[in-house]
């Protein structure tokens, strides 16, 4: 659907909207009858023109006929008599006397009777004697105004030598053509006029727009035709003499007879514009005869003028005028702004087609100038990208997009109970419970593990060659989840200590390690001697690498109070006990062993205690998971750890090797079967998968 | 750059720091003094520590102790757990954290409760491993299975027995994987987070980095 942009307020119309629904500027021209559009547009004024006096015939014998209805008989004949092909139409002087048929009013005959009867009780009670008292002034004024327009209406039959009269008047006090740059003429701008005037319009310009209905340097009404009745002339006279030479001559004849020109501001301002006309134009153009007698008048006031701004411009020599600071100027953002802008002539500007000024020639374009989108002339500082950051932006991009785009909604499943969940549980625990039943049934169970890992063997030596006097500190560094796994691992090696009596003593950096050391310790110790002479907790070291530096370079400094200390041993004086008598610093423990499932504390472990742990052996026991992390420290040429004791099947071999009984081999069987089930249900888990492939292959 | 009072406090931390570093590299124990003040610093570091946990439990506390209030999506949970910390916290405060009350609670609660969780954690790595083939089948999905599965056969007992034909090749197998694989990747991690620890500490030491503010 076709659609016009308001140019006021851009809002979106109907092509056949005549106003904008918005603000309510007119869309369509008044004067033209197309939109002017292309071609049309640059037709301008001319083809409006035409169009009007086309078209004008139309409308005046409508208002003509409108306004002469009360004598509906005579008056349509008339005007259709006037009107002859190829003259003038006596439009003017009909309207003049349609208008006056207005001011006369209706014929008596015609009115009603509550009319006349309303006339006559106005006439009773308002004589004119009492109106004049009563009536304010201004109204006065007009009455008066419109009396003398009576009058002379009356002698001329013309409003335009009612005007000319006026005008006249006017100009015997003043020089004509500054009527166009006051007010209508008052009582008190009479006064005004005396004032110097600055310079008056040049008048030529509108001698080059023609009127509609007739041809250029035509259109003057010469002085005989003031006098005879322009509507004569225009009705049925011949035609006068309107060119430019005409005019010449009777310039100077008629110089308070020109044509009023209403005026540019409104009446009540009263002020006057200052409209600064170039010399040189004024000079070259062919001036009046008034104009060249008060020439003269203006040269000794731009005199005046001069002297007045040589004065000015000695106490303004500091700042000129129109000059900016320097600061200010550097301020000024003048390339964000376009230097000039070409403005056409006036011929080729193109005619307003929309708004309230449409029609006109010449309209400041405020879309095409100022809010035509056009590239900014400031240099933008250059964002320099690289490849790498290109990418990451739009890995970034996407990752937004990704959290803003609507995920939909599938479709609602049926609720199925978890059955594979519950296959793969029921399978594993029957698994892990089913080997402690071997016995009973009289099944074997697994074989022991005959290949050792390398590390079992080293570790072994290393924990026989502990001083038997030295204790062994043995940090608890993990959580109960993982105690099934590192309870069993880390069984071995205690066992292995207690069985060379020597003393443990235990410390944990977390707050659970205190009683799994106590639990642990426990086990062991029904096997041996109890607490407080095989064994002592040390409790919990609070403060985390800081803690485990300050642990390392004085012990005694680090911990105060133990943890479950045996009966007899205050808390206040934990290395009072005689198994910590002689432990002063790291180094004077025999062996520090580190059971942990993180690699993040046995990495600290290994790094904080190493300046001070001398020639004690660090010992880590670790979960399978933590092993690789470790490695590194137990492989390297300067090793920071001394051994290392992971998993299951190390422990057995360790317990293997240490000739011990422990727990290790009991839940062996428990773990083998278990490590069985999970690879079968991984077979499976494969199997399946690879069979649904297959099938999704055949069937496409 | 504005000069201001964090010119003391990074001086200070820049001395502290490298007084505890050169600790390291000099034995600072036949120096008494130094010794001493190196001691004094890193109890104080202790101390703070302890205090950042206190804190932190406070702000647990109050965490919970607002989303109850608010009655909040979750809140009975919240309750739950305001519930068993005060708890503890009485029956620590009461009768100490090494009484047999304590130890009793630990063995019978806090003890299955974990364990548990890791045999769940078990159960599902079984579950994942039989269902990844099935819903994602690509090169790394096999990868994984093919590596779990042969780290389990060189691990113990199983499928293959321990003194059977073949245990001593998947038990190499196994151990190339964590302790020459495995292990090379962690070497790597370990340099990267050395190198990192390095550049902080020189960060902190110089006082480009100011955790303490720039007040």
């Amino acid at each position: 659907m076709a659609e016009i942009r308001c140019p006021m307020c851009s809002a979106v119309n109907h092509a056949d909207a005549e106003e904008c629904v918005e603000c309510g500027a007119r869309l369509t021209p008044l004067i033209a009858g197309d939109e002017p559009t292309g071609e049309s547009r640059e037709s301008g004024l001319a083809a409006s023109a035409e169009g009007q006096t086309a078209e004008g015939e139309d409308w005046l014998a409508r208002i003509r006929r409108d306004a002469e209805s009360p004598p509906p008989e005579e008056e349509p004949e008339e005007a259709a008599e006037d009107i002859e092909p190829g003259e003038s139409p006596d439009w003017l002087g009909q309207l003049r006397q349609a208008d006056q048929a207005y001011e006369e009013g209706p014929p008596t005959g015609d009115q009603p009777d509550w009319m006349d009867e309303f006339v006559a009780a106005g006439d009773e009670e308002t004589p004119e004697a009492d109106q004049d008292e009563e009536v304010p002034e201004w109204l006065a004024r007009i009455r008066e105004r419109t009396q003398s327009k009576e009058i002379s209406t009356e002698i001329d039959d013309d409003w335009i030598s009612s005007l000319r009269d006026e005008e006249a008047q006017l100009s015997a006090e003043r020089p004509a053509g500054l009527e166009e740059l006051e007010p209508a003429p008052e009582e008190d701008q009479e006064e005004e006029a005396d004032l110097p005037q600055s310079a008056p319009l040049d008048l030529g310009a509108l001698s080059s727009v023609p009127p509609p209905d007739r041809p250029s340097g035509e259109w003057r009404l010469t002085d005989e035709e003031a006098e005879a009745g322009v509507d004569a002339e225009f009705a049925t006279g011949p035609p006068a003499d309107f060119s430019e030479e005409g005019f010449r001559e009777d310039a100077g004849e008629v110089q308070g007879e020109l044509p009023h020109v209403p005026a540019l501001i409104p009446e009540d301002t009263g002020e006057k514009p200052i409209i600064e006309i170039d010399e040189k134009v004024l000079d070259s153009a062919e001036l009046p005869g008034w104009l060249e007698q008060i020439k003269p008048a203006l040269a000794a006031m731009e005199e005046e003028e001069a002297a007045f701004g040589e004065d000015q411009e000695d106490d303004e020599d500091d700042l000129a005028p129109a000059t900016l600071p320097s600061w200010l100027e550097a301020m000024r953002p003048v390339d964000a702004f376009r230097p000039e802008i070409d403005l056409e002539p006036e011929d080729d500007q193109p005619v307003e087609s929309a708004g309230p000024l449409a029609g006109l020639r010449g309209v400041l374009m405020a879309e095409p100038i100022v809010a035509k989108p056009r590239t900014s002339s400031v240099s933008a500082s250059r964002l320099e990208v690289t490849e790498r950051q290109y990418a990451q932006a739009e890995l970034l991009q996407r990752l937004v997009e990704s959290e803003s785009r609507e995920v939909r909604a599938g479709p609602e499943k049926p609720f199925t109970l978890p059955i594979t969940r519950w296959i793969v549980t029921l399978v594993l625990v029957v698994a892990i419970l089913l080997p402690y039943g071997f016995e009973q049934f009289g099944f074997q169970g697994f074989a022991t593990p005959n290949v050792q890992s390398r590390d079992v063997a080293p570790l072994v030596s290393l924990v026989n060659n502990v001083p038997v006097e030295q204790p062994a500190l043995v940090v608890f560094d993990y959580t109960p989840g993982y105690s099934g796994e590192l309870d069993t691992v880390a069984r071995s090696v205690l066992v292995h200590l207690n069985n060379r009596n020597i003393p443990i003593v235990t410390l944990s950096t977390r707050v659970t390690g205190p009683p799994l050391a106590e639990r642990l310790m426990r086990a062991i110790s029904e096997e041996s001697a109890g607490d407080g002479i095989q064994y002592l907790h040390l409790g919990f070291l609070s403060g985390g690498p800081t803690a485990i530096q300050l642990f390392a370079v004085s012990p005694r400094d680090a911990i105060l109070t133990g943890f479950r200390l045996p009966e007899g041993l205050s808390r206040q004086n934990v290395w009072a006990s005689p198994i910590l008598q002689d432990v002063r610093r790291l180094s004077d423990f025999g062996v520090v062993v580190v059971i942990t499932a993180g690699t993040e504390t046995a990495r600290t472990w290994a790094e904080q205690t190493q300046p001070w742990i001398g020639e004690s052996p660090l010992v880590m026991v670790l979960s399978a998971g933590a092993e690789p992390l470790i490695r590194p420290y137990y492989e390297s040429l300067n090793q920071q750890v001394d051994g290392v004791l992971t998993g299951l099947p190390s422990a057995v071999a360790y317990q293997q090797n240490t000739g011990q009984q422990a727990a290790a081999l009991q839940s062996w069987d428990s773990f083998g079967s278990g490590l069985m089930m999970v690879e079968i249900i991984l077979l499976a888990g494969i199997g399946y998968g690879v069979s649904r492939w297959l099938l999704d292959r055949r069937s496409g | 750059m504005k000069l201001g009072s964090y010119l003391i406090w990074a001086a200070v931390a820049a001395v502290s720091g490298l007084f505890v570093l050169l600790g390291y590299f000099i034995p600072v124990n036949l120096i008494p003094v130094a010794f001493q003040l190196r001691l004094l610093i890193m109890q104080w570091a202790v101390l703070l520590a302890a205090v950042g946990l206190f804190v932190g439990l406070a702000n647990i506390f109050l965490v919970h102790w607002t989303k109850v209030g608010e009655q909040s999506e979750g809140w009975p949970y919240s309750a739950i757990l305001l519930i068993f910390f005060l708890i503890t916290l009485m029956v620590g405060l009461v009768f100490g954290p090494d009484s047999e009350t304590v130890r009793l609670l630990f063995n019978y609660v806090q003890l299955p409760v974990e364990a548990t969780l890791s045999g769940i954690l078990a159960i599902s790595l079984a579950l994942a491993g039989f269902r990844i083939l099935s819903y994602r089948r690509d090169f790394i999905s096999v990868v994984f299975v093919g590596t779990a599965f042969f780290v389990l056969i060189g691990s113990g007992p199983g499928l293959i027995p321990n003194d059977g034909p073949g245990y001593e090749f998947f038990a190499g197998l196994r151990n190339w994987i964590a302790q020459v694989a495995a292990a090379g990747g962690a070497r790597g991690i370990l340099i990267g987070v050395a190198l990192g620890s390095v550049v902080t500490g020189l960060r902190v030491l110089l006082a480009i980095d100011r955790p303490y503010g720039d007040g």
